[in-house]
């Protein structure tokens, strides 16, 4: 797809950036504004999907650690955190950025069981949480599990919304529950981080958390014929989930997404152990219509795919994935204030636990800490209940 | 590996239902219990000094089965619920996974070896350290991770009798673009222990290991991979059975202070399982011990570090008979936090990343290969 608006606003914010910055390294506070508008426009390479455009490859013995800012949004590279504001951040850039070898290039597919507009139009969370006076909230949710932070931004605010997210995930072995003799055909599970991500009411009063614009791995298991997946993944999920390269059991996913301006997100997802990497630049906008985006949430969570499974939202089964481990999470606004999934503001942070359809047990847990790098920065998902025994009678 | 049909495990079991009644007990493993323990580990194995139990008969269930079956049977000892009930919720979950007990034979793992201490060196919790707030961070050559301490230096009702973690088994590699390879290969070894310590080598320190429950990962030079649950005893190591990467690792080291621990490994991703009783003369329960390590020894230098990319600890707890508490986030001064660097001892290859409060941050690590053994390999 072209996008020849960015196309024409690339030639000139690139004059523009070599005269202001002069290609050097910047050890900056936060990404420049004209930097964050390289990241779209630069982002000019066709994808088989609508609304969605990769990078240039780099030139050989490209080094994006050395590279400069304007080199690594013109490549797709993440922009390079301060080294002084946020060290652990930028010693998590840096090693990814070492390990990077391979740029992916393959074809997106979209993920059958991961479009996830299963919110009608116009449908609103089922209250707003009663926020617990000390802590973070507790919620059950019939599709995710995790920790979602929430600021009170209704617009896109380049200062106050959540701008960046990014966490390591290990990729697990992914199976049906133990004991469940093919009792379902086809499970799923999604390891996400993701911006903007939503509240609402679904079937039978339980909330459901809607995916925003996310990045992470997607794991299937199928009966017949016997067959599992294991995929980095991301999009704008109201739009569409997409399947790029894919990872194995074992390996360590590393995933940024950044939310460029109120229609453009960046998502880069780089496998750790095998040096594979992608960067894309999604729009919002779809046949002229977009969605705006506000930066309101920002999220760490395991969810389950949607929407013709039997669940009462359309969920599929929950694949059994054991444990998951996120480390190294972290989240970021505009002015450069740092937020951790260990949060425990009462007024920032909402812990969810997913349930089975018949809302009676608990499927997907998360354990959270509160501080030291491990307690901020860390969650670990466990998979339990039916879903991890037995199997899930929908 | 021969395994008896149980009958003499029977006979324990009836001897010390006598004794002890029927009833499953919620405290803490009886003295009587644990004499059971020491005592029904009859089944030799092909190693010195490693005994195993009877298989359990068909039906059996863990979770259900009073204190004397689970000895008798070699399922680790059943937490107090009311006093450790995050500890009782890991041991309920294991148990109930537990499907399929390993059987086949061990292995020793090549160049298993213990560390050479030189003569006159000395642990370092015996040494007198400048005033610091929150743990010791130590570099050393040997290992990465934490070690935390009882004070106990005779083995008695605070000393650490039980120490576990939940351990990934991560995919292992070559440093990326390197294809030096020479020996063994390069290693890893992810595990909790119990009475492993640092030592002053008066040129930098070392690590000791004693009694070891863990996953070994090895990238050979052929190119095959290799990834085993292990049981340790002082750096050697010997393979229970075989482990996948993504897979989760279930890894629980405990002593009664007699000449025999006890160490039960389980993958919860596949349900296997193996519970072994290894000749361990001289534990006292001083430290336990949440570790990646190097192999030991080629040259006196430990084997070049396997590239992990990174290893968790989930759910990492140690206990005493008391029912005093211990974990990986620990911020005692007492606690020690180790950092692997090269041979050179220019550049860490494996960090540890600790937490401090919450239950992630008490009880999880992060574990990351780093620098040259990351990637373009570390010069030996």
């Amino acid at each position: 797809m072209h996008r020849q608006r960015k196309f024409t606003k690339l030639t000139a914010l690139v004059v523009i950036e070599g005269v202001l910055l002069s290609l050097t390294t910047l050890a900056m506070a936060a990404q420049s504004d004209v930097v964050r508008a390289l990241y779209v426009s630069a982002a000019k390479v066709p994808t088989n999907i609508a609304g969605i455009h990769t990078y240039a490859t780099p030139p050989k013995g490209f080094d994006p650690v050395i590279a400069t800012d304007t080199e690594l949004a013109t490549y797709g590279f993440p922009p390079r955190p301060d080294k002084q504001a946020d060290p652990a951040h930028y010693v998590e850039w840096e090693r990814a950025m070492k390990a990077a070898k391979t740029r992916w290039t393959g074809e997106l597919k979209v993920l059958s069981s991961g479009r996830q507009k299963l919110i009608s139009s116009g449908s609103s969370r089922l209250a707003e949480t009663v926020r617990a006076e000390t802590g973070p909230s507790q919620l059950s949710t019939t599709n995710a599990s995790g920790v979602v932070l929430s600021n009170t931004q209704t617009a896109w605010s380049g200062e106050k919304s959540f701008d960046l997210i990014l966490a390591e995930f290990s990729v697990p072995v992914t199976q049906f529950p133990f004991n469940s003799n093919c009792s379902q055909d086809y499970a799923n599970e999604f390891t996400f981080i993701g911006i903007d991500d939503s509240f609402h009411g679904g079937a039978n009063n339980a909330e459901v958390l809607q995916p925003g614009m996310v990045g992470g791995i997607q794991t299937a298991v199928w009966c017949n014929p016997n067959q599992t997946t294991y995929q980095a993944a991301f999009g704008w999920a109201p739009l569409a989930l997409l399947s790029t390269f894919a990872v194995d059991p074992g390996d360590v996913l590393w995933a940024e997404v950044q939310i460029l301006d109120a229609n453009d997100g960046y998502v880069y997802l780089e496998d750790l152990a095998t040096g594979t990497l992608e960067s894309y630049a999604i729009s919002t906008c779809e046949a002229g219509v977009c969605t705006n985006l506000r930066g309101r949430t920002a999220g760490w969570t395991v969810s389950r795919g949607c929407c013709e499974g039997p669940g009462p939202n359309g969920e599929w089964p929950l694949a059994n994935t054991t444990h998951i481990f996120v480390c190294m999470g972290e989240a970021e606004n505009g002015a450069g204030k740092l937020f951790w999934p260990g949060s425990q503001s009462p007024s920032l942070a909402e812990v969810l636990y997913m349930l089975d359809d018949g809302l009676d047990q608990s499927i997907e847990t998360v354990s959270q800490g509160s501080s030291g790098p491990e307690g901020s920065g860390a969650l670990l998902f466990s998979t339990t209940g039916c879903a991890q025994s037995g199997g899930c009678t929908p | 590996m021969r395994r008896k049909n149980g009958i003499g495990g029977k006979r324990a079991v009836l001897a010390v239902m006598m004794f002890l009644g029927l009833s499953t007990l919620a405290a803490a493993e009886s003295d009587s219990a644990r004499a059971i323990r020491a005592s029904t580990a009859t089944v030799p194995t092909n190693i010195p000094g490693i005994r195993t139990y009877a298989e359990p008969p068909k039906g059996f269930n863990a979770v259900t089965a009073n204190d004397v079956e689970l000895a008798t049977y070699g399922f680790p000892p059943r937490p107090d619920k009311q006093a450790e009930p995050d500890h009782y919720a890991l041991w309920e979950r294991a148990m109930k996974l537990a499907r399929a007990r390993s059987n086949g034979e061990l292995r020793t793992v090549p160049s298993s070896g213990r560390t050479i201490i030189p003569a006159g060196s000395s642990a370092l919790p015996e040494m007198v350290e400048p005033e610091t707030t929150g743990p010791k961070q130590i570099a050393t050559t040997y290992a990465s991770g934490v070690i935390v301490t009882s004070g106990q230096k005779t083995f008695n009702k605070n000393s650490i009798n039980n120490v576990i973690a939940e351990i990934t088994v991560p995919t292992v590699e070559f440093p990326l673009n390197t294809k030096v390879c020479s020996g063994e290969g390069y290693v890893a070894i992810s595990a909790v222990g119990i009475d492993g310590f640092v030592f002053n080598t008066g040129n930098g320190y070392g690590y000791d290991p004693q009694l070891e429950a863990g996953v070994y990962e090895q990238a050979s030079c052929s190119g095959d991979l290799y990834y085993f649950a292990v049981v340790g005893w002082q750096g050697g190591y010997n393979v229970a059975f075989n482990v996948n990467p993504g897979d989760v690792i279930y890894a629980s080291a405990y002593t009664s202070g007699g000449p025999n621990s006890g160490v039960y490994l389980e993958d919860m991703t596949t349900s296997v399982y193996g519970a072994y009783s290894v000749m361990s003369s001289g534990i006292v329960g001083y430290t336990a011990n949440w570790i990646v390590e190097r192999q030991c020894c080629s040259n006196n230098e430990p084997l070049p570090l396997a590239n992990t990319t990174n290893i968790a600890f989930g759910f990492g707890s140690a206990y005493s008979a008391s029912d005093k508490f211990f974990y990986p986030g620990s911020q005692a001064k007492t606690t020690e936090v180790l950092n692997m660097t090269d041979d050179a001892g220019d550049q860490t290859i494996e960090q540890v990343f600790q937490g401090s409060t919450g239950y992630q941050g008490q009880r999880s690590l992060w574990f990351e290969t780093e620098n040259c053994a990351a990637v373009n390999g570390c010069t030996q």
